[in-house]
This record gives C-alpha cells, sequence and structure tokens, in this order.
C-alpha cells in the first residue's frame, strides 16, 4: 500500500507539498482567526512534543538508563524510577512530605551549581567594567583591530564608563535621590536605558522578518518554483 | 489644508492585511527577480568569529583538539540559525578541523546540525566517524551535571552518538578525553544557552577556551557584554551576521539572499514607521485646526 513511500522523489514532493500547506494554514492567522489554523497549530504541538519525547528516549534514556539495566546487568538504574515518582507525590495531599525529599535534593544540587555559575558568568564581566582602559587600548593596538583607532577606543570606553555609572545610579532605589547631580546621572542612565530597549526591539523586529524570511523562500523556491513551475 | 491632513491621517489607518501582503510581497521579490545588493560591511564580530577559526585552524596544537558545534535550535528559526550553521560547517571543513554536533535544548537542533554537516560534507569530502560526529540530544535538564562530568571524561558523560555507537569507538573521538582536549566551542542558539557553556565549561581546563555565538537577532544584544569581557570570541548576528559571514568565507549562500529581503522588509517597516508618525502628527494638526474654527 505504500510501495510509492520507496521513492525518493515522491517523497520528497510529498514532503514540500505538507510543509506548504502547513506554512499557509499558519499563516492563515494574519487574515483572521479560523479553524484551519487552529488544526494546524495543533498539529504542530502534537508533533513537535511526539518529536522530543521519541529523540529524549532514543538518544538518553534508552541508551543511558534502559539498555544498561535491562541488558547490562546494572539493575541499580530501576531505583531511578521511584526516585522519579517522588515527583509526582507533589498531588497528593497524604504523601506531599515524600516530594519534599526529591525536591529538596534538587534545589540542594542547584543551588551548589549556581554558585559556580554565578561566577563563571558575571566575574569576568565586573572585572572588565573595572579593569576598562581610558587611553591607548591594548585593543586599539592590535595588529587586526582595524576598527579600533586610538581615539574611537577610547571613546568608546568613557562613554562605557559613563553609561555604566549612569545605569547603576538610576538603580539605586535604597534612597531618595536628590540634589542636582544625581537625579541628573540618574536621568541620563533611564535615556541610554531607552536607546538599548530601542535597539533591541529593532534587533527583534530583525529576527522576527527573519522567520518570515525563511518561509516565504521555502514557499516561493521549494514550493512554487520547484513543484509547481517545475523549475527546481 | 483638511484634504490633504485627511490623506496624511490615513497613513495610521492602514488595514494589517494590506500591510501583510506588502510585507510579504517585498520579502518575496529578491527570490523572484535579482536585484542588486551591495556587498555587507563587516562587523568586528564577525571578523572576529571568523579569526578565530583561522586562528585555531593556522596553530598546528589547537587544530588537533575537538570543536564542539553546540546546535540548540529547531525548525523555527532556520533562516537565522541554519544559515550560520550551514556556513560555520563549510568553514571548519575547509579548515580541515574535526567537530561534534551536540544539542541540549532544542531536540530538533541535533538533526539541523546533522542536516548542515551532510549538505557541506559532499563537497569538502567529510566522512561521519571519521572527520565529525553527532552526540544526539540531551535534556536541557540533564545538561549541567553533564557539562560538569564531561570536564574529565568526555566520551563516558555524553555516552553515545545518533547511531548509538559509544563515543569511546568514534574514529574522530579518538584521543578526546577531557576539557583540554577541546580546542573551540560554537553555539550556535535559539535560546538562552550560551550560560552553560560559560559557566560549567569555558574555564575549566588547563586554559579558557575560545567561544563563539551564532544567535538570532533578537538574542544578539545581550552577547556583547561578553564579547567586550573576552569571555567571548566572536559573534554572529543573526541573519546579517550569517551573511557577513559567507562573505569571509566566500561561500555565497542563502545568507545573499536573505539579508536582500531582509534590507527590503526593514526599508518598509521604516517607511511604515514614518507614515504612521505622519498621520499621528496630522491628526493632531487637524484637531487643534478644528478647535480652532469652532472657538
Amino acid at each position: 500500500m505504500f510501495d510509492f513511500l520507496a521513492d525518493a522523489n515522491t517523497v520528497k514532493v510529498i514532503k514540500i507539498w505538507v510543509a506548504a500547506l502547513c506554512t499557509l494554514g499558519i499563516y492563515s492567522i494574519l487574515y483572521k482567526e479560523n479553524k484551519v489554523f487552529r488544526f494546524f497549530e495543533h498539529l504542530f504541538i502534537g508533533v513537535a512534543t511526539g518529536y522530543t519525547i521519541y529523540i529524549t528516549w532514543n538518544d538518553t534514556l534508552k541508551p543511558r538508563w534502559w539498555v544498561p539495566m535491562t541488558e547490562k546487568g546494572e539493575w541499580w538504574w530501576a531505583f531511578a524510577v521511584p526516585a522519579g515518582l517522588l515527583f509526582y507525590m507533589i498531588y497528593s495531599k497524604k504523601n506531599v512530605w515524600m516530594s519534599r525529599l526529591i525536591f529538596g535534593l534538587f534545589f540542594g544540587a542547584a543551588a551548589g551549581r549556581s554558585f559556580q555559575g554565578f561566577a563563571a558568568l558575571y566575574f569576568p564581566q565586573v572585572r572588565s567594567a573595572i579593569n576598562v582602559p581610558l587611553f591607548n587600548t591594548p585593543e586599539s593596538r592590535a595588529a587586526d583591530a582595524y576598527w579600533l583607532t586610538p581615539f574611537s577606543s577610547a571613546a568608546n570606553n568613557l562613554l562605557f564608563l559613563a553609561i555604566v555609572v549612569s545605569i547603576t545610579t538610576y538603580f539605586l532605589f535604597s534612597f531618595e535621590q536628590k540634589g542636582k547631580v544625581i537625579p541628573a546621572v540618574s536621568r541620563f542612565g533611564r535615556y541610554v536605558l531607552m536607546f538599548a530597549f530601542g535597539a533591541i526591539f529593532g534587533s527583534t523586529i530583525m529576527a522576527r522578518m527573519g522567520l518570515l524570511i525563511g518561509r516565504v523562500y521555502f514557499l516561493v523556491n521549494d514550493w512554487i518554483k520547484g513543484l509547481l513551475l517545475g523549475q527546481g | 489644508m483638511y484634504p490633504f491632513l485627511r490623506l496624511l491621517i490615513r497613513g495610521q489607518r492602514i488595514d494589517r492585511r494590506v500591510l501583510y501582503v506588502l510585507l510579504m510581497t517585498v520579502v518575496a521579490l529578491p527570490f523572484v527577480v535579482e536585484i542588486p545588493t551591495p556587498k555587507p560591511a563587516i562587523s568586528p564580530e564577525t571578523q572576529k568569529f571568523y579569526d578565530t577559526i583561522e586562528a585555531i585552524a593556522a596553530d598546528p596544537v589547537r587544530r588537533e583538539k575537538l570543536v564542539i558545534l553546540s546546535t540548540n535550535f529547531g525548525a523555527g528559526t532556520l533562516a537565522e540559525n541554519q544559515t550560520q550553521t550551514d556556513a560555520i560547517c563549510k568553514h571548519l571543513m575547509k579548515k580541515k578541523l574535526k567537530f561534534a554536533i551536540f544539542a541540549f535544548v532544542a531536540a530538533q537542533g541535533r538533526e539541523q546540525g546533522k542536516i548542515a554537516a551532510e549538505r557541506a560534507a559532499t563537497k569538502y569530502g567529510y566522512v561521519y566517524g571519521q572527520d565529525y560526529v553527532n552526540w544526539g540530544y540531551r535534556p536541557a535538564d540533564a545538561i549541567e551535571p553533564l557539562l560538569k562530568a564531561a570536564v574529565r571524561d568526555i566520551p563516558d558523560a555524553v555516552g553515545n552518538d545518533i547511531n548509538g555507537t559509544p563515543l569511546a569507538q568514534v574514529p574522530v573521538m579518538q584521543g578526546v578525553k577531557s576539557v583540554n582536549d577541546v580546542g573551540l566551542i560554537i553555539e550556535v542558539a535559539a535560546a538562552l544557552t550560551l550560560p552553560q557553556w560559560l559557566q560549567y565549561y569555558q574555564r575549566t581546563g588547563e586554559e579558557p577556551i575560545p567561544t563563539l555565538y551564532a544567535p538570532t537577532s533578537v538574542m544578539a544584544p545581550e552577547g556583547f557584554p561578553f564579547l567586550k569581557s573576552g569571555q567571548l570570541q566572536g559573534m554572529l548576528f543573526g541573519l546579517r551576521g550569517a551573511n557577513e559571514y559567507e562573505v569571509l568565507i566566500d561561500e555565497r549562500d542563502f545568507g545573499k539572499r536573505g539579508a536582500a529581503s531582509l534590507a527590503y522588509s526593514h526599508l518598509l517597516i521604516i517607511v511604515l514607521v514614518i507614515l504612521g508618525n505622519v498621520g499621528m502628527f496630522a491628526q493632531a494638526r487637524l484637531e487643534k485646526l478644528y478647535r480652532e474654527e469652532n472657538a
């Protein structure tokens, strides 16, 4: 019955048609809310969930847990099941204390790791912010740093310091910001934050356009040109 | 005066469906007709990304180490992340560097990395198992303990490749034991997956591992502090970065056509923002004129 699936070209044609219909179905929301969109939305969620479950089993659970336990005699992996089930005791009023055992274990491990994580992630940044050289930076003297001149490098670093100080000042909420200097610095920090939010929003638009471009390219190149017009 | 102002006001009342059609048309145009677009200016972060791989390839010791290509993205961000991954694979293969594909947040990432590697492998004569390997997908919740274990013993911590072969038996993994055998980390990301590498792997060996980042555009601004602090050595800023990178490695592909669509869609959005704002000011002006007339 499904012999036609043995032909790679037929499978490719089916794949492109399914992908094109799914794309158009999802984009139909742009016109208005409709059942076709809802169908494809649920289809996508179902497929993505099923795929993730399969990959998790195939790449992780089967080779790292099931096979060692059932085929290599590593029976102690069986204890992972009751330990994992303890998480679900949160739904039992009587036995909720049992879930705390496993949650406590994971909280402790996560808290311990987070010390290392925080230090490794942020200490280099704090160090870098404190050690910003103002003039004649090593970067501007590097042979491959053609985009930095001593002047632009120094100006860049001064601006960086001004921004760090002003934004830190803006977030000083422990006392009332009085006088002329601190509110002015704080206001500058707020404006700079607005610039940053604007830049991030611009990047967001670029990212969203990127998603659209990917699908439009598929529709134009693979579906319309490749299949419908036979130019592929 | 009044008809003109009313005409301007219509700029902020364009039906959203008209806007969508306009946008689709502008995005599709570069795929239908060849529109000349200037060569992109290479941004410093892209140049550094390229230079880092070139420097590793030129170093006789570091080029023998493994490159980890972490592909944490799915079908949702193909235009940006797949274009980046395609170009990265081509560059790694051009320079004859051995690499391992790995995903731990997006399950589809293992597949997208595989697709990119197989596309380039034919051209550069790369063979799976001998020149590169796919470690597959590991759940995000398990990644921190896994990375900590992989500091000492990568084959034991990761286990098998996607074909179920133990890593210790894969030829390209011969001589790769601990973090000190990793020469470069490249994170292609559609979610916040960079910190795990920086927190638990980058600086755990004898010397820090150079780390490169290829995020979607929306995440790229968060990468700049890491570039400035030296935690990252280079970054590809979404599709724009992929396009610049294609120029550097001399492999023009989707980045070129995608960047043209990106440029024209941005121009359209700028025009629409201007139209909307002109309409807003025109409305304010018209209301003021009405008030003065009725006063």
